[in-house]
């Protein structure tokens, strides 16, 4: 399946703002599974500095500073992604209990699995909070696999959250999602890492794109998707496992990786800090994914792409990361 | 008298009489078995050779030495304790060469075995790869932080400046008790130490053989330049986070004695790929960042954005290798107290060798066999967090109720990484001297430092002793009211000093230019308008301090120049309602002494003069680095002299206290004259004089003189408003006729030649808008000098103007006159402001093309 991914940010000042600088996260990430074919990247007003550099998961990152005055500006970013469906099969291996599995992990060293280790802690968004799985009235059976702990995550948040959008900010701490009892895709993906990791489970919040079909016989809406976000649990034996609690699924070859971290604040799309713009700000966000393949509905949305803008001089990239 | 003689008796000499170590815990001066140790005897003779008595007028001299250098520190609890005097005992810290040479070897494998570990640990992880480490420990550390990973440079020292705590435990061994690795701090105040001590006792000094400290400082800055092999003449900074920090004095007396610019996060800006400080009208590019803020507070790009301290873009400076962070950015990790159950484990691996120095015994209760030991043996262990951020205070469950030990149990049971125990540490006693000029036996560590440049480590041959505040009690603090020592260690060959190494460390005056930041030079511009506003509120208060005593008989409610001058005087300091309500009019005036005494007691009072006084200290001590040695001993001076004022009862009494603020303030104002470079800084300066000196006239004109009172009234109240300009001499010489309102007037407002005319100062500050920089080449006249010359053209125009309208109550030409030429001088403020000490759009790069 390839896809055409364009996510538009739009930010809007009251005041001037003498310059800012950003970090990015809009490069989605090289897979198994997942290729990224083209990639680019419009920014306006133009930017006078852009590099770019690969965090310590992995994750492609810009950092962008902009220094002509201005009141609004945006970034574009196009990606063209093959996903591959994963292999029907997986490698078969007795389901391993969740106690056996921690064992395991406390004296694996692979690269991996110490990646997976780091991931096992309380992090900036998901403090450690006493007593997390009583007060869901969570409960785990200890001969459970870690796969199995995944789907009964997903079940028990899709079916005792609801889904409201509006009623979370990015900066929602987890406690008032669980009181409220509903949230969005970022914050179910936060609860979920929480849970795993107060059983001892290594996880990592994933974000990404979704493709969505229109009902039968309406067109596609550009721009009516969204940016998404689920998890993922590491099993000694069977590595990364991903989970949709939204969508209480396991996702397939409709998702597209975009970057992977501790929490939401480890891979933010992006982050900056301007000089004036007064007190807030309007930001503005939209998401196409389109489908490359033949699909007919899509037959109308336009191929062609603007040039893009100029984005200065790149500095040549600083490899990062401990990898 | 033989050797073992004296080792038996001086200790019951003297001052020495009644000293009592504490049994069990180790003693400094004597040995367990009640001997003086043999590298005290020298100090012990000369203390009992002293008179009696002269040991209390040491700690006196030593007191007043620490008050006439100014050395301060800052204790948060306090709220007037921005500025407390450095608390340093007479008595030096004695260590022994020998001893000290093993602890030198200690502490350098330490730096060594902890610069291994950050570069690994950000770097390629062996230790996790090896098993050596678990990386649940790195990741429950807040100190962790991911964008650091992958920043350091193999080639680059990531610790310049590394310290440790160390404590003389029962056993008569040092121990380490703690590691300060991302910023330490202290060496500043243990040079100043010295400087101190070796003014108080310049002979023993001499002759005991004491290691000077002097190179240790010139290899630190020696190290920080090595840093950047690739630049000729690294322009270093040292990064502070501002004058309210606990060590800001230390920050101030480092960045003199290395020659480095002292800077905030707020000086600084990243621009393509670099650290550049921006000054007036230009950006300067700096190579190496020596900081004082910790890790997650230095970039709200990257790390914390709730940081205000910080430098958006600083990571990526380093990660572009713009800019050298010393010590690098990432080994806050360092200061995690569970390292001690890893170390010696860690050495063997890293090193191959056995650690040389013990740390307290550690158990990270993130492994299962250690958790259970901690939780068994929580009686006998002291529990932290691994997080000194979240108040890694020690916790003695032996002290806890049952309730606060269950919980905290179970706190360590559901989060384990986050915790570890440690045995506990009995720290030695050693001599301080008591108020009463005997000495006792306090507890105390010693801090030590050790510097790290490309040929190596260098250990600073002394250290910041630290005692408690008083015996018995085992915590060692500043901020609980600790005492600091000189730490003197002895030469081998106890030699007395050479005539090629001076007794006294001379500063070592590797100065650069430092250049003006906006906020710099926003703080000379309100040191200059807060002395001006301190000296003219006193100034008025006096006058009318005087008028009182004078009419203190007379029926007040009737006199209306004093109704004049009480109102003026809530006018000239904003301290309104005052005498200016309705309420004023009839309460206060009748009764004018709460509110005078409220103007002069109340520090929290807008308007006061202790509040014009605070806020003159609080800019100043922002801009210590800038003061000449003068300004500050004047400075405090005013500071010891305003204190009273708090306790005053009787608005009358302050009259001493005012004359000598004045005086003092007529001092500042004279150092500012006739001691400062005619530069920027003093430019600002003047400018700030300026302003608040036509500020402060023109609402005294107007509180006076726009209602005319019946002419006797009227003169008496010309008298103090002329008195107040320091013009009244000059009035009276002129002839009768021209000594009228007029005259006043003429004298006041347009007399060229008057230093407190307001033409005068609109003339200095036009002389200042020529020589500042135009930071807008495209801009003709910055917006500032426009209103000053909208000030000069009214003031010329107003030259033949009759002030006086016989037929009108009220002069309402002055009035309108005046009131355009305050709005003409508020507006040069915010034109300045908005023009020099705002936050600039885009500024030209210098010493540098465009990347």
């Amino acid at each position: 399946m390839r896809y055409r991914v364009t996510h538009t940010t739009h930010y809007r000042y009251p005041a001037t703002v003498h310059g800012s600088l950003n970090e990015l996260r809009l490069k989605p990430r090289t897979l198994p599974l997942q290729r990224l074919d083209q990639f680019r990247m419009e920014i306006d007003p133009q930017a006078r500095y852009l590099s770019e550099y690969v965090d310590s998961f992995g994750n492609s990152a810009n950092v962008l500073c902009i220094d002509q005055a201005h009141t609004a500006w945006s970034v574009t970013a196009v990606a063209e992604v093959t996903r591959f469906p994963a292999e029907a099969e997986l490698p078969f291996a007795p389901p391993l209990p969740l106690v056996r599995a921690r064992q395991l992990l406390s004296a694996e060293r692979s690269p991996e699995a110490l990646d997976a280790r780091l991931m096992s802690q309380p992090s900036a968004l998901l403090p450690a909070i006493p007593g997390l799985l009583p007060r869901l009235d969570f409960e785990q059976d200890p001969e459970q696999s870690i796969e199995a702990v995944g789907r009964q995550l997903v079940g028990f948040i899709h079916r005792n959250f609801r889904y409201r959008p509006g009623q979370t900010e990015v900066s929602t701490p987890l406690l008032e999602v669980i009181e409220n009892r509903a949230g969005v895709c970022q914050d179910f993906a936060h609860l979920g890492i929480a849970c795993a990791r107060a059983l001892g489970i290594p996880a990592r919040y994933v974000s990404g794109y979704m493709e969505t079909v229109p009902p039968e016989g309406a067109a596609k809406l550009v721009g009516a998707d969204a940016t998404h976000a689920w998890f993922a649990l590491y099993d000694p034996t069977l590595g990364w496992l991903e989970f949709d609690p939204t969508n209480e699924t396991v996702p397939d070859q409709r998702y597209i990786t975009l970057a992977w971290g501790r929490d939401y604040s480890d891979i933010a799309p992006i982050r900056g800090v301007v000089r004036g713009g007064g007190e807030s700000h309007e930001l503005s966000v939209s998401v196409d994914v389109h489908r490359l393949d033949d699909d007919p509905r899509l037959a109308n949305v336009p191929t062609e792409l603007p040039e893009p803008a100029d984005v200065g001089n790149p500095e040549p990239a600083f490899r990062h990361g401990a990898a | 008298m033989t050797m073992s003689q004296a080792q038996t008796s001086t200790a019951a000499l003297g001052p020495f009489q009644g000293y009592a170590p504490t049994p069990g815990d180790s003693d400094e001066l004597l040995l367990p078995n009640g001997c003086t140790r043999p590298h005290w005897i020298p100090l012990v003779t000369a203390l009992g050779e002293l008179e009696p008595g002269s040991l209390r007028d040491i700690g006196r001299e030593t007191r007043r030495l620490v008050d006439e250098l100014g050395v301060t520190y800052h204790v948060y609890s306090d709220p007037a304790g921005v500025q407390r005097p450095w608390p340093l005992d007479a008595v030096p810290h004695l260590l022994d060469a020998e001893e000290w040479a093993g602890l030198e070897r200690g502490l350098t494998q330490r730096a060594r075995l902890f610069e291994w570990i950050i570069q690994d640990v950000l770097g390629p992880c062996e230790l996790l790869r090896a098993g050596v480490l678990p990386p649940e420990f790195l990741a429950a550390h807040s100190g962790y932080l991911h964008p650091l990973r992958g920043s350091l440079r193999p080639d680059q020292p990531a610790l310049t400046l590394y310290a440790a705590d160390l404590a003389r435990g029962p056993d008569g061994r040092f121990w380490v008790i703690g590691d300060r690795v991302q910023a330490p701090s202290g060496a500043g105040y243990a040079l100043q130490n010295r400087e101190l001590l070796s003014r108080t006792w310049p002979h023993t000094f001499a002759e005991m053989g004491v290691q000077g400290l002097g190179g240790f400082f010139r290899t630190l800055y020696q190290s920080l330049r090595e840093l950047r092999p690739d630049v000729d003449e690294p322009r270093i900074v040292l990064l502070s986070p501002g004058s309210l920090n606990e060590t800001w004095f230390e920050h101030v007396l480092l960045a003199r004695q290395l020659g480095l610019t002292l800077v905030q996060g707020q000086d600084l800006v990243f621009r393509d790929g670099r650290i550049w400080l921006s000054t007036l009208g230009q950006l300067e590019r700096v190579d190496v960042i020596l900081r004082r803020v910790d890790d997650a507070w230095c970039d709200p790009l990257s790390l914390d954005p709730e940081s205000r301290l910080g430098v958006a873009g600083l990571v990526e400076a380093v990660r572009q290798g713009g800019v050298v962070v010393a010590n690098a950015l990432g080994t806050g990790l360092l200061e995690s107290p569970g390292w001690p159950a890893f170390l010696p484990a860690i050495a063997r691996f890293a090193l191959g060798e056995e650690l040389r120095m013990p740390s307290v015994a550690t158990w990270w209760c993130g492994e299962p066999a250690s958790l259970e030991h901690v939780l068994q043996h929580r009686d006998s262990l002291v529990v932290r967090s691994i997080d000194r951020s979240e108040g890694g205070r020690p916790l003695f469950l032996s002290e806890m109720s049952e309730a606060e030990r269950t919980r905290l149990c179970a706190q360590i049971r559901a989060q384990p990484t986050r915790f570890v125990g440690q045995e506990h540490i009995g720290l030695s006693t050693m001599p301080c001297l008591n108020q009463s000029g005997s000495l006792e036996a306090r507890h105390g560590t010693v801090r030590a430092f050790v510097c790290q440049g490309r040929s190596g480590f260098t250990v600073l041959p002394g250290g910041l002793t630290r005692v408690a505040s008083r015996p018995g009690t085992r915590l060692v603090s500043n901020q609980e009211g600790g005492v600091s020592k000189d730490t003197w260690v002895l030469r081998t060959d106890r030699a007395p000093l050479g005539p090629d190494e001076p007794v006294v460390e001379a500063e070592l005056g590797i100065l650069q230019p430092s250049s003006l930041s906006r906020r710099v030079a926003d703080n000379f511009l309100w040191a200059g308008r807060y002395a001006e506003r301190a000296e003219g509120l006193i100034r008025w208060m006096r006058l009318i301090l005087r008028r009182l005593q004078t009419t203190r008989f007379e029926s007040r409610g009737k006199a209306e120049a004093t109704a004049q001058m009480l109102s003026a005087l809530t006018h000239l300091s904003g301290s309104y309602p005052g005498f200016v309500g309705k309420d004023g009019r009839g309460r206060f005036l009748e009764d004018p002494e709460p509110e005078l005494l409220r103007l002069l007691t109340d520090s929290r009072l807008p308007g006061s003069i202790p509040a014009a006084l605070n806020a003159l200290q609080n800019t100043a001590n922002a801009l210590r680095d800038r003061l000449s040695a003068e300004s500050v001993r004047v400075l405090t001076g005013l500071r010891e002299i305003a204190q009273p004022l708090a306790a005053l009862r009787d608005p009358f009494a302050a009259e001493g206290i005012l004359e000598d603020l004045t005086v003092h303030l007529l001092a500042l104002s004279g150092l500012t004259h006739e001691s400062m470079l005619r530069r920027h800084g003093w430019r600002f300066i003047d400018c700030g004089r300026r302003l608040e000196r036509g500020l402060l006239l023109v609402s005294l004109l107007r509180a006076t003189l726009v209602l005319p009172l019946e002419p006797r009234q009227q003169a008496l109240l010309n008298d103090m408003v002329l008195a107040f300009a320091e013009s009244l001499s000059e009035f009276r010489s002129r002839p009768v006729g021209k000594r009228d309102a007029q005259g006043l007037l003429d004298l006041l407002l347009l007399e060229p030649e008057n230093p407190r005319a307001l033409i005068y100062q609109v003339e200095r500050l036009l002389e200042h808008a020529e020589m500042l920089p135009r930071l807008d080449p495209g801009e003709r006249v910055p917006e500032y000098a426009r209103h000053l010359e909208q000030a000069r053209s009214h003031l010329r125009m107003a030259l033949a103007t009759e002030w006086i309208e016989p037929e009108r109550p009220i002069r309402a030409r002055l009035d309108a006159f005046l009131a355009e030429e305050q709005r003409e001088f508020t507006a040069v403020y915010q034109g300045l402001f908005a023009h020099f000490l705002a936050p600039a759009p885009t500024l030209p790069l210098v010493g540098r093309e465009r990347v």
